[in-house]
């Protein structure tokens, strides 16, 4: 039900951003690769060698 | 009687209109439901006989079974429940949020039959190379740490049924695409939205196991030299995890809609629930990080960043969902003029005499304050290292998906039955009782294992700690403690074989279904918003959560900082 | 009808938030702060961290420095006595290499933990207080250098809780700390 106080019809652009669900995905599974895949093994590639 | 049970009235265009929720059905969407719910409960069957077993193991003055026996329990256990009963339900909850809750047919439905027989096909591989497991391989249990090795067959039937679960989603993201590219401009029904968010954590998850278990069983055959134990925790946790993370946005998405079916609750702000599924969808999986909190290699940033969401984002999520669930029950009946004025009112005339009401309901509670808590706890970097390994940590994830998702998915089934099997419940007053006799005698368990590993550390996966050779130090202070676990589990696979006694009975024996709509459904109350009516109820409890949350967050600390000093 | 099966029509972004929903927003988004913050905090200013220097190194190699180690040591009734602050432990199939060790309460010690073969769990219990514990993955090819000071002299009981194999069960050592 529309809230009878909306005015105007232009779609914000953060409702439309919230409707893009395919880019939406798509960046947060860059995301996730990014913080816990590629930043662990980076992680694990600099353990130094022992002695 | 297969066919009979895989048959509805359909017109000839294959659909048909559900006389309750008023959604249309397409046959494509709805005979896929019905195999996957149906081999979900199948696992659910033999999970829980493993699960009686195991339990009476652990109840050391039982110990039923031998050492060897129980690895293979456990193992047969973890799968059958965490795995199977979860990953086939889940599948079954995206043809519903999609093409059902859309009224679209579900394209390609032969590939979601394909994927369903590769799962089963493979699950039936894993259940036996469990069960044939001799040395010198290893029993799985859930995690199968390289470089301990389990048997070939495992690996492979993992990765297929990996395979058959990725393919076995496809049609449903289709099916969105579909909705998405003839409606540009719709916005996609909450729980449709919650279903997709479900869906890309899964393949997230599912990706994470063809990464972990492709190589791993190269590695077992022998093509690949050295799986690094290090790197093999940091990507079986994408998948270990990650599964349960599909579990916690099924089980939302559920609550959603089983809120909304059986007691009137609405959506009392549709930007905040979808930003808390957004949230969701880009931070959960970092969680798989809990498990590497007291591991070497990762350092203590990557630890705090990604056990913590990105700054705890998932778990404001599941606050936000925590009271968006709640107050769209307590609005949405107010609005419906059920329950009066009051501050509870609202709740306690809800219908909790309908298992599809009280399984939903007791999930969302019990979930919140077994689960949830515990978790956040135990992800803390510094908190985990009291807990790691011990029988807290099967207490906390008993409290999340064996009380909260599972309560969930039974509720889900109940009305499964009545509505797409088209079946009334037998034994209804057993029905009636059902989820609150698992939810009772499943929460003292999870607690038991918590106050076991808390207390007195005794070690998860391990079958004999109350005696060890060798020395005269043993966790013998914890028989109490994993008596009343053997107790309780105990009743609790007793109530769930209630539950499967019901609903395969339904099935079988059950008189064709009345259809009768939920009252506070076939009410739609004032024409004012939602959120203009009262949450105060609901903000009631949700700050006594809170409180309760901060308390147990203080004890924690309080123990830690009592411990030797250790790490620099 | 703010129905969840249904798409939501018009700008529902522009729609009310209650200002209920917005106060448990406002509770909620502190107490993740308040989560963030403090696991931050003890980090740097907190006695107890899961951190420490860990180095790539072989079985081999590190059952050949545990060996150097326990030919510096004492050799005691009770057990090793460390020559200095090293105390090096190595996990093995089903035995604890290096235990039992006894130290000196507060004196700050090196602990080195390694595997010999597959994943082992150093879970640590003073045995006159149970609650007391703190529990470390231990890894074949990883050596992690856990700085540790005990306060309170007693024995410490080491069980292995990560499953590994037949004898997993009987993996027991002791820290003896006067």
């Amino acid at each position: 039900m529309d809230d009878p106080h909306v005015q105007s019809e232009e779609v914000p652009w953060q409702q439309r951003v919230m409707n893009s669900i395919w880019m939406l995905a798509l960046a947060a599974v860059v995301f996730f690769f990014l913080s816990y895949v590629v930043w662990g093994l980076i992680d694990l590639l600099s353990v130094r060698a022992g002695g | 009687m297969a066919i009979g049970l895989l048959d509805a009235p359909y017109g000839e265009d294959g659909f048909r209109t559900c006389e309750v929720t008023g959604l249309r059905i397409h046959r494509s969407a709805e005979v896929p439901v019905k195999m996957f719910g149906l081999t979900a409960v199948v696992a659910l069957i033999v999970g829980g006989i493993a699960a009686l077993l195991v339990a009476l193991t652990r109840w050391e003055a039982v110990g039923i079974l031998q050492p060897t026996a129980f690895y293979k329990y456990l193992s047969l256990h973890a799968w059958n429940l965490l795995i199977f009963w979860m990953v086939f339900m889940e599948v079954a909850i995206l043809y519903v949020g999609g093409p059902m809750v859309l009224g679209r047919k579900l394209p390609a439905p032969r590939l979601a039959k394909l994927g369903w027989a590769v799962m089963v096909v493979s699950a039936v591989l894993i259940e036996y190379a469990i069960w044939t497991t001799t040395y010198p391989n290893q029993e799985p249990l859930l995690t199968s740490y390289a470089p301990l090795k389990s048997s070939a067959l495992f690996y492979l039937g993992v990765d297929t049924f990996i395979l058959g679960t990725v393919v076995a989603a496809l049609p449903f993201f289709a099916c969105i695409w579909q909705e998405k590219s003839e409606h540009p401009d719709r916005t996609l029904p909450l729980v449709t939205f919650g279903a997709f968010v479900t869906g890309i954590i899964a393949v997230e998850a599912l990706l994470g196991g063809l990464i972990t278990y492709v190589p791993t069983f190269l590695w077992r055959i022998g093509l690949v030299g050295h799986i690094d134990a290090a790197w093999y925790r940091q990507m079986y946790w994408i998948i270990g995890h990650g599964t349960q993370q599909i579990n916690l946005a099924a089980m939302v998405t559920v609550w959603y809609f089983m809120t909304h079916l059986t007691a009137g609750a609405e959506v009392v702000s549709e930007k905040v629930s979808r930003g808390a599924f957004i949230l969701y969808l880009f931070f959960i999986n970092m969680g798989a990080a809990h498990h590497l909190m007291a591991d070497p290699g990762v350092s203590a940033s990557w630890k705090m960043w990604n056990t913590s969401y990105a700054m705890y984002g998932a778990v404001l999520a599941s606050l936000i969902h925590a009271f968006a669930i709640p107050a769209g029950l307590e609005a949405g009946r107010r609005k419906r003029g059920l329950g009066g004025d009051s501050w509870f009112g609202w709740l306690k005339t809800a219908p909790w005499h309908d298992p599809g009401f009280s399984a939903t309901a007791l999930s969302i509670v019990l979930f919140g304050f077994l689960g949830g808590i515990t978790g956040v706890l135990m992800g803390q970097m510094q908190l985990n290292t009291m807990r790691h390994n011990t029988l807290a940590v099967p207490g906390h994830f008993h409290g999340t998906v064996a009380v909260g998702t599972t309560l969930a998915f039974m509720g889900l089934v109940y009305y499964v039955i009545r509505l797409i099997f088209r079946k009334e419940w037998v034994f209804e007053r057993l029905a009636r009782l059902q989820p609150y006799l698992y939810g009772f005698a499943m929460s003292i368990a999870a607690m038991a294992m918590m106050e076991a590993g808390i207390l007195y550390g005794v070690p998860r996966r391990d079958p004999i700690t109350t005696s060890i050779p060798g020395t005269h130090f043993s966790f013998s202070a914890a028989s109490p403690m994993l008596a009343v676990l053997g107790i309780a589990a105990s009743v609790a696979v007793l109530a769930g074989a209630i539950f499967v006694l019901v609903a395969v009975g339904s099935l079988l024996f059950g008189k064709e279904a009345r259809m009768r709509v939920p009252v506070p459904l076939s009410l739609t109350g004032s024409d004012a918003p939602v959120h203009r009516y009262s949450m105060r109820g609901t903000l009631a409890m949700c700050g006594f959560f809170l409180a309760v949350f901060a308390l147990f967050y203080g004890m924690d600390w309080m123990w830690l900082s009592r411990l030797w000093m250790f790490g620099g | 009808m703010s129905s969840p099966l249904k798409s939501p029509e018009g700008v529902w972004w522009n729609w009310t938030v209650s200002r209920q929903e917005r106060t448990w927003l406002g509770m909620a988004l502190l107490w993740c702060i308040i989560l963030f913050g403090w696991m931050i905090g003890w980090r740097e200013l907190g006695a107890q961290n899961p951190v420490g220097p860990t180095t790539r190194i072989s079985p081999d190699r590190y059952r050949a420095e545990v060996q150097a180690y326990e030919k510096e040591a004492r050799h005691t009734d009770e057990g090793l006595v460390p020559a200095g602050a090293d105390v090096y432990v190595e996990a093995q199939q089903w035995t604890w290499n290096g235990l039992p060790v006894v130290l000196q309460a507060g004196k700050p010690y090196r602990l080195h933990l390694s595997s010999y073969d597959v994943q082992h769990g150093f879970g640590l219990h003073r045995e006159a207080r149970m609650i007391e514990q703190f529990n470390l993955q231990v890894l074949p090819g990883y050596e992690w250098v856990v700085p540790i000071e005990f306060e309170h002299p007693g024995t410490y009981d080491v069980q292995c809780n990560e499953f590994c194999g037949v004898g997993h069960r009987t993996m027991h050592g002791q820290i003896i700390v006067k």
